[in-house]
C-alpha cells in the first residue's frame, strides 16, 4: 500500500522495506562506551544512518542555586540536533522539538536514576545528534543510558528505547527516514526493562486499539535486545578488568620483549623531537630563536642528569584500608599561631 | 560560566619546566600533537569531517542550502560559519549563546576562510538577486583538550575539502560539482607561558598561558588571518618566530586536511 | 532509599572470585545497573540497591557477593567523600570564617576556621590561604544530604608548597599504591620524590622537577593500564628507562648485592654456629673439671678419713697383745677411698712388725672384711 501523498511505496506485497528490511527487524545498532575523555561518562551510538554522541557530567552542582532541589539530585537532559544532521541545515540552538524532547528524556531518565543519593546536585546529560534519520530521541535515550552508567551514576536500570509505527497498512519495528515522514503511525517508546514499566510514550498519527497493542508489544520485544546491546557496550568497555589481570599482590612476570621495547620506544620517542628538528633545520630565522634563548638559562634537550638519593625521602601513604597512621611528627611547614605571613617558610 | 581556578601548584610548575624548555607531555616547543583527519564523516551533510588533535576531538558539517544573496552582492553565494564552546566538550562549558569566548573562536575560524577567499563565491550564484548557494559551516567541539583554534579550523579546511555542491537537488540534469577551494590557508596557535613559546597547546598549557596568538598561513607562506587573545603579550620576533612556524608546520598539516 | 555503606571502600582486587567447575578462581564479573547481584538474604551493600526479593545492581561496575553483603565495586564514577579520608583539595572559594575546597566531588567542602592549627581573626583567613592554594584535608563530616567538611587538624595535613599536582581516576588509587605500598615504593626508589596520594585521586609529587616528570609519566601509566598483568614490572622499566639506568646491569647488581648477602648471611650463621659448639664445649669442661674438683675434694676426705683411721688403729695397735693372732694377708686390703701418694702402712706376715707397701699390690677391702676385722678388734 502506498501513502497518499507521495508515490513512495514503503512496503511491498512481500512485506519488504525499502530499505530491505521485513516488519519486525530493527536497523544495525552500535554502541561504543567511554569515547569522550573530559565528560565523566560518554556514549557514542550508531542506529541504522542516525549518529548519536552523548556526553554525562555529574553529578555535579547545580547553578543557578535557586535550582538545586534539597532533598534530590535532578537529570538535565538537552537533546539537540546538529544544523548539519539533517538534509536542511537547522539553525543551531534549541527549538521548540528539541525542548519537548529533551523534557521528555530527562523525565524518563529520572524515573530510573537514583537521584536520593546525591542531592542538591545535578547530572546534565548532552546528546548531540550529529546525523539524523528517523528515531533520533529514542536513540538519543538510548545513548544516554548507556552514558550515565559510563559515569557511575546510580541507577534501576538501563532505558532501552525504540518507535515502531505503521506504513501502508501494516504495522512494522524501528521506522527508518521515509516510513517516519509518510508512514501512517509513529510510536515511540521507552522501558525499564526489569519491570517492563514504561517511562516514555507518544504517539502521532492514525491507529487501532489492536495496532497499537501490536506495535507496543513489538517495541517492548525489540527494547530487550536493544538492552542486551546497551549491556554488551558496558561490559566491554571494561572486559580487560575481567581477565586474569594483575593485582597488587600477584608476582610479576617477565614482561614480553615487545612489550618492553614499546614502553622503552615510547619514551624514547617523547624525548626525540624528530619532527621538529628537521623543521629547525629548514628555519630562516634560526637567529631570531637564539637571539630568544639567549635570555634565559641555557635550557636543556634532555632532562637532568640523575641526582643523588635524598636522605631524607618522608613518605605520606593514604591506603585504602590502612588505619591512618600518624606520621609522628608535625608537619614542617606549619605556621604556629600568632604568624600572619601570607607565604610559609620552605616554598618554592 | 564557573571560573576555572588552577592551582599555584600546579601553574609554577608548568612555567618552571617551560622556562627549561620542557612540556609536560614530552613535546618540543614546537612540536604538535597527533592529528587525525576523517572525511566524509557524515552522510547528511554536503561536506564533513572529524578532527582529532591530541585528545581534543571536533566535528565540522558543510551544508551547501539554496538562499537569498546579500542585497549588495547579489550575485555572489554566501558563506556563514559558526563555532561553538559547546557544553559536551568541557565541564566548565555551558550551553546556552555564547560568550565572549566562544564568539571569538568562531569569528577567528570564520575570518581564516572568508578573508582568505579560500572559497570562491562567483560560481555559487543560482539566479542573480533571487537565489545563491549558502554554505554553511558548523563547527561541533565534542572534547575539548586544549588549542580549540587550530582543531576548528582543520575540521573546517577539511570539512570544505569534501564538500559538494548539491546541484542535482535543484536541476535532475546537473551533477553534483565539488566546492573547491582556491587556496588552503592551515592555522597555528601558539601561547606564551613566562617567556617561553609553544605551540599547539594542551589543555593545562590553555589554562595557564599569559597570551595566545593564531596565524593561519597559505601555501606560499602568506598570511590570511591572525589573532592574538588573553591579557599577556608577544615581542615581534615571537610573533614572527610563529608566522614562520604556520608557514613550516602548515605544509606538513595541509595535506592531511586536503588531499 | 540509601543503602548501607560497607566500612571500607574496596578496590576491585579485593572481590572473592569462587572457584569454577575446574578449581580455579572465575573471572570477575561486570554488572551493569538493573542486573541482580543475588536473591539470598544479605545486606546491600556499595553501588547496589534492593528490591523486595533481591539486591540488584545500581551502578556499572564488579560484582562483589560474600555471606554478608551483595555490593558492585564501581570501574567509574566520582569520588564520593568519606569521613576519615585523606584527599587533596584546592580552594575555589574564601570567605571571612571559611575557605571553600574543591575536592574533585560533586560537593565543595567548605573548611571553617576552627578546623585549621592557626588562630585566625574573622577577616583574616586570605592571610593564610587564598583561591589557588592546594592543601591536604581529612574527610572530617558527611551528612546525609551530602554536605561534606573537611578539616587540616592532624598529622601531616597541611597547605602544599612546590611540587606538582595531578589527578588520576580515584578507583585507581589503590593500584598506585600497591599492596602494603609495594608500586608506590617503587616510583619513590627510583625518582626520590615524595607522593601523598590523595583518596579523591588527586596526587602531590615532590623533588627534583625532572624527577616530578617521570614520576607522573609512571603515575600516568599505572593509572591507564591498571589491569594489566605484568603491570609492575612495566612501571619498573619505564622508570629504569627514564632515569637512564640499564634494566640488565641493575639487575646484575641486584643479583650480586643479593649474594652477597646470601654470602654475609652464611658466614654469620657459621661464626653463630661455631661460637655454639665452643660454648657447648667450654661447658661440658667445665662440667667435667667440677666433676673431677668434687671427685678430689672426695678422694682428698677420704684419704684424710683414712690417714686419720690409720694413726688410730697405729696407736691402738701400739698397745697391741700379742696373744692375738696375726692377721691373715687376705685382710689387708686397701680402702678404696683412701686413694693418696699410694702407699700404705701394713701388718707384716710375722705378725709383729709393720710394713709399707704399694697400694697396688693390695687388693681392696670389702665391707665385710671390715667388719669381721672391727668385730674381731672388738672382742
Amino acid at each position: 500500500m502506498s501513502d497518499p501523498y507521495t508515490d513512495i511505496q514503503l512496503i511491498d506485497k512481500k512485506g519488504k522495506r525499502l530499505d530491505g528490511r521485513k516488519v519486525d527487524e530493527l536497523r544495525p545498532i552500535t554502541i561504543e562506551a567511554g569515547v569522550l575523555d573530559r565528560a565523566d561518562g560518554s556514549c557514542f551510538l550508531e542506529w541504522g544512518d542516525n549518529k548519536v554522541i552523548v556526553g554525562v557530567y555529574g553529578p555535579r552542582e547545580v547553578h543557578p542555586r535557586h535550582m538545586q532541589n534539597p532533598l534530590r539530585g535532578i537529570v538535565r537532559a538537552r537533546y539537540n540536533m546538529t544544523p548539519f544532521s539533517v538534509s536542511e541545515r537547522k539553525r543551531p540552538g534549541p527549538d521548540r522539538r528539541s525542548t519537548e524532547i529533551s523534557k521528555l528524556i530527562s523525565e524518563a531518565l529520572e524515573n530510573v536514576v537514583l537521584t536520593d543519593r546525591f542531592p542538591r546536585t545535578t547530572v546534565d546529560v548532552f546528546i548531540e545528534v550529529l546525523e539524523a534519520s528517523a528515531g533520533t530521541r529514542c536513540a538519543g535515550l538510548t545513548a544516554a543510558s548507556v552514558a550515565l552508567a559510563d559515569a557511575g551514576i546510580p541507577m534501576k536500570d538501563l532505558v532501552p528505547s525504540v518507535a515502531s509505527g505503521k506504513i501502508g497498512d501494516k504495522v512494522v519495528l524501528d521506522l527508518g527516514k521515509e516510513e517516519d515522514n509518510f508512514g501512517e503511525a509513529d510510536v515511540p517508546f521507552a522501558m525499564v526493562p526489569r519491570t517492563g514499566e514504561v517511562v516514555l510514550l507518544q504517539m502521532d498519527g492514525h491507529l487501532t486499539q489492536e495496532e497499537f497493542s501490536e506495535i507496543l508489544e513489538m517495541n517492548r520485544k525489540a527494547s530487550m535486545e536493544i538492552y542486551e546491546i546497551q549491556k554488551a557496550a558496558l561490559v566491554k568497555r571494561y572486559s580487560s578488568f575481567t581477565e586474569e589481570g594483575e593485582t597488587s599482590e600477584e608476582s610479576e612476570e617477565p614482561p614480553k620483549k615487545a612489550k618492553e621495547a614499546k614502553e622503552a620506544k615510547e619514551v624514547k620517542e617523547v624525548k626525540e623531537v624528530k619532527e621538529v628538528k628537521e623543521v629547525k633545520e629548514t628555519l630562516e630565522t634560526k637567529e631570531v630563536k637564539e637571539a630568544l634563548e639567549t635570555k634565559e638559562a641555557k635550557a636543556p634537550e634532555e632532562p637532568a642528569p640523575h641526582k643523588d638519593q635524598k636522605a631524607d625521602i618522608q613518605a605520606h601513604e593514604v591506603d585504602a584500608g590502612e588505619v591512618k597512621k600518624p606520621d609522628g611528627k608535625p608537619a614542617p611547614e606549619e605556621i604556629k599561631s600568632g604568624d600572619t605571613g601570607t607565604e610559609e617558610g620552605g616554598g618554592k | 560560566m564557573p571560573v576555572n581556578i588552577v592551582s599555584y601548584i600546579k601553574k609554577d610548575y608548568i612555567r618552571s619546566m617551560a622556562e627549561k624548555g620542557i612540556r609536560l607531555d614530552g613535546r618540543g616547543m614546537d612540536e604538535m600533537r597527533e592529528l587525525t583527519v576523517e572525511k566524509d564523516y557524515l552522510g547528511s551533510a554536503e561536506g564533513s569531517a572529524r578532527i582529532k588533535l591530541g585528545k581534543t576531538d571536533v566535528v565540522v558539517g558543510v551544508k551547501i542550502d539554496p538562499g537569498t544573496p546579500f542585497s549588495d552582492r547579489p550575485n555572489l553565494g554566501v558563506l556563514i560559519s559558526t563555532a561553538e564552546l559547546t557544553a559536551i566538550s568541557s565541564p566548565l562549558h555551558e550551553s546556552g549563546p555564547p560568550r565572549p569566548p566562544a564568539i571569538e573562536l568562531a569569528r577567528v575560524t570564520d575570518r581564516s576562510i572568508r578573508e582568505s577567499q579560500t572559497i570562491d563565491l562567483a560560481p555559487l550564484c543560482i539566479e542573480e538577486g533571487e537565489k545563491v548557494w549558502m554554505i554553511f559551516i558548523d563547527i561541533h567541539p565534542l572534547d575539548y583538550h586544549g588549542n580549540l583554534f587550530d582543531a576548528c579550523q582543520y575540521g573546517a579546511m577539511a570539512a570544505l575539502s569534501t564538500a559538494k555542491v548539491p546541484w542535482s537537488k535543484l536541476d535532475e540534469k546537473r551533477k553534483d560539482e565539488p566546492l573547491g577551494t582556491h587556496t588552503a590557508p592551515v592555522s597555528l596557535t601558539a601561547v606564551k607561558i613566562g617567556s617561553k613559546v609553544m605551540i599547539d597547546p594542551s589543555l593545562d598549557e590553555d589554562e595557564v598561558a599569559d597570551a595566545r596568538i593564531t596565524v593561519s598561513t597559505d601555501e606560499n607562506g602568506d598570511i590570511r588571518a591572525m589573532q592574538k587573545g588573553l591579557n599577556g603579550s608577544f615581542t615581534i620576533d615571537e610573533v614572527k618566530y610563529v608566522v614562520k612556524l604556520s608557514e613550516e608546520l602548515g605544509s606538513k598539516v595541509r595535506p592531511k586536511l586536503m588531499d | 532509599m540509601s543503602d548501607d555503606k560497607v566500612d571500607l571502600m574496596p578496590s576491585y582486587e579485593s572481590v572473592k572470585r569462587p572457584l569454577g567447575p575446574d578449581g580455579k578462581p572465575l573471572p570477575r564479573e561486570i554488572v551493569v545497573p538493573g542486573q541482580t547481584l543475588t536473591d539470598t538474604d544479605v545486606r546491600t551493600g556499595l553501588g547496589a540497591y534492593r528490591t523486595e526479593s533481591e539486591v540488584v545492581a545500581a551502578t556499572l561496575g564488579i560484582k562483589n557477593v560474600d555471606g554478608t553483603y551483595a555490593s558492585v565495586i564501581p570501574l567509574g564514577g566520582q569520588y564520593i567523600p568519606r569521613v576519615g579520608d585523606i584527599v587533596i583539595g584546592k580552594i575555589d572559594d574564601v570567605g571571612p570564617s571559611n575557605w571553600l575546597i574543591e575536592i574533585n566531588s560533586p560537593y565543595p567542602a567548605p573548611m571553617h576556621v576552627n578546623e585549621v592549627p592557626w588562630h585566625v581573626e574573622f577577616g583574616e583567613t586570605t592571610n593564610f590561604m587564598k583561591a589557588g592554594d592546594a592543601v591536604i584535608v581529612r574527610v572530617a563530616k558527611v551528612t546525609e544530604v551530602g554536605r561534606v567538611q573537611v578539616s587540616m587538624e592532624g598529622p601531616g595535613l597541611r597547605k602544599l608548597q612546590g611540587g606538582q599536582l595531578i589527578e588520576i581516576p580515584h578507583s585507581k588509587v589503590p593500584r598506585v599504591i600497591g599492596t602494603k605500598g609495594s608500586m608506590i615504593s617503587i616510583i619513590k626508589k627510583y625518582t626520590s620524590c615524595r607522593l601523598v596520594v590523595g583518596q579523591n585521586g588527586r596526587i602531590w609529587i615532590d623533588g627534583d622537577p625532572d624527577d616530578i616528570l617521570i614520576a607522573m609519566g609512571a603515575v600516568r601509566m599505572i593509572a591507564d593500564k591498571a589491569h594489566v598483568h605484568g603491570l609492575t614490572n612495566n612501571v619498573k622499566e619505564f622508570l629504569q628507562v627514564a632515569k637512564g639506568i640499564d634494566p640488565e646491569q641493575e639487575a646484575e647488581e641486584e643479583r650480586k648485592r643479593a649474594e652477597e648477602e646470601k654470602r654475609k648471611a652464611e658466614e654469620h650463621a657459621e661464626k653463630a654456629r661455631l661460637r655454639k659448639k665452643e660454648e657447648e664445649e667450654r661447658k661440658r669442661k667445665k662440667a667435667e673439671e667440677q666433676k673431677a674438683e668434687e671427685q678430689k675434694a672426695r678422694d682428698e676426705k677420704a684419704r684424710d678419713e683414712k690417714a686419720r683411721k690409720e694413726r688410730a688403729k697405729k696407736e691402738e695397735e701400739e698397745d697391741f697383745d700379742e696373744e692375738y693372732d696375726s692377721i691373715p694377708d687376705d685382710d689387708q686390703c686397701v680402702d678404696p677411698s683412701s686413694s693418696g701418694n699410694g702407699i700404705v702402712t701394713v701388718l707384716a706376715p710375722d705378725g709383729e712388725s709393720l710394713m709399707v707397701v704399694d697400694e697396688e699390690e693390695l687388693p681392696p677391702c670389702e665391707p665385710e672384711k671390715e667388719d669381721k676385722k672391727n668385730k674381731k678388734e672388738g672382742q
